[in-house]
Order: structure tokens, then sequence, then C-alpha cells
């Protein structure tokens, strides 16, 4: 498990964060932004069933989101 | 000199064309299986299409990755014929990424910083985020076509 940010951030001064981690690579995360808030928006599963299996596999994976 | 040069780098911007596509290719056909409504789809694809087109990290280092977390995955494999001529820089390159590609499907919390302190020191910081993305995505996709026998 990390230690400690493996990473630094892309905005100078700022505590590492996934955010601004990946936005190291800007256009790929606005890619991953576009198509995960699509699939939170728009897909055919409820949001309930998205958040518990969210969760769960959080838990499973031990990520701590 | 200058034709040799120019011959060089034409040949190897076709090689890196080469890999690119298949790559893509890879994805592609696993995609248009997957029946995911259009939209979701879309940007499916074109999130994929960003983690693997690139200048950070070598197209061979992905291919090798990819393979190697289908095979611990038990999946089929592309033949690799190509990586055969890494330089030695890229072969200490592409093992320290499978040794995280390897840890990053089954025991991710094996994962320890000094495997990717010499990443980040080839690769850059760009460079480790894309090559953990990829990894992450690489890993997602076996395990949709196993659960969805589609792909």
């Amino acid at each position: 498990m990390a230690t400690n940010p493996r990473v630094n951030s892309a905005i100078e001064g700022e505590t590492p964060s996934f955010t601004n981690v990946m936005l190291h690579k800007r256009d790929m995360f606005e890619c991953f932004g576009d198509l995960y808030s699509e699939y939170w928006r728009n897909s055919e599963l409820s949001l309930e069933i998205k958040e518990m299996t969210r969760i769960r596999n959080a838990r499973i994976t031990d990520c701590g989101y | 000199m200058v034709i040799e040069l120019f011959i060089k780098i034409v040949t190897l911007s076709y090689w890196v064309f080469r890999q690119v596509a298949k790559l893509s290719q890879v994805h592609e056909t696993s995609l248009a299986k997957a029946q995911l409504p259009q939209k979701l789809l879309e940007k499916y694809k074109k999130f994929i299409g960003s983690t693997i087109e690139t200048h950070d990290v070598p197209v061979n280092v992905l291919d090798a990755c990819n393979s190697r977390i289908r095979q611990i995955h038990g999946l089929d494999v592309a033949n690799n014929e190509d990586n055969e001529d890494l330089s030695s820089t890229e072969k200490a390159l592409a093992l320290a990424a499978l040794k995280v590609a390897e840890k990053l499907v089954s025991s991710v919390h094996d994962i320890k910083d000094s495997d990717l302190l010499s990443l980040r020191e080839a690769l850059g910081a760009s460079g480790v985020v894309q090559l953990i993305t990829a990894l992450a995505f690489f890993d997602v996709e076996c395990r949709l076509e196993l659960a969805s026998g589609v792909f």
C-alpha cells in the first residue's frame, strides 16, 4: 500500500489528490470525466444500484472511496 | 547519411503507427460486441484511445503489459513478435512496468513506492499517470470480457 503519494500534484503547491494528479494527463482525464459523468447520468442502471456497487467495489478493494 | 536517417525515422514512425493501430484494433473489436448505449460507447472508446495514444509511454511497453494482463486472466494474447527488438533501456522499462501490471491485477496493495520510482524517473509524472491508468483499464477490459462473455 502507498505510504505516501507516489506522484506529485500537477498544480504546484497543492497536496496531491486523485484529481490534481490525474491532471498531469489533462486530455486523458477530460475523456475520463466525460465518460464517468455519462455513466452516472445516463446509463440504464438506477443510481441506487450504481452507488451500491461502487461502495461494495471500494470496500473489497480497500481503496477508501 | 541524411537519407539513412530519414529512412530510419520513417521506419520507426511506421512501426509505432502499427503498434498503436494494433492496440486500438483490439479495443475496437471488443467494444463492437459490447452493445453499450451509443453515447456511452463513443465516450468509452475515446477515453480508452486516450490511454494508449501517447508520446509519454512507449507503445511496445503498453502492448507488453496488455498481453501480460490478458495472460494472467487466461485470455487470448496477440502475437508480440514485434517486441523482440526492444533496446536495453526499453527492456528495463518494460520489466518495471510489467512488475506493476502483474501486481495491479491481483495484489494491488503490494505495489511498493520503489516499484514506481524507476518508472517515474523514466517516464515523468505524466507518463506514470498514463501507464497506471492504461494498466487499470487493460484489467477492466479483461474483466468485462470474462464477465460478459461477449468481448
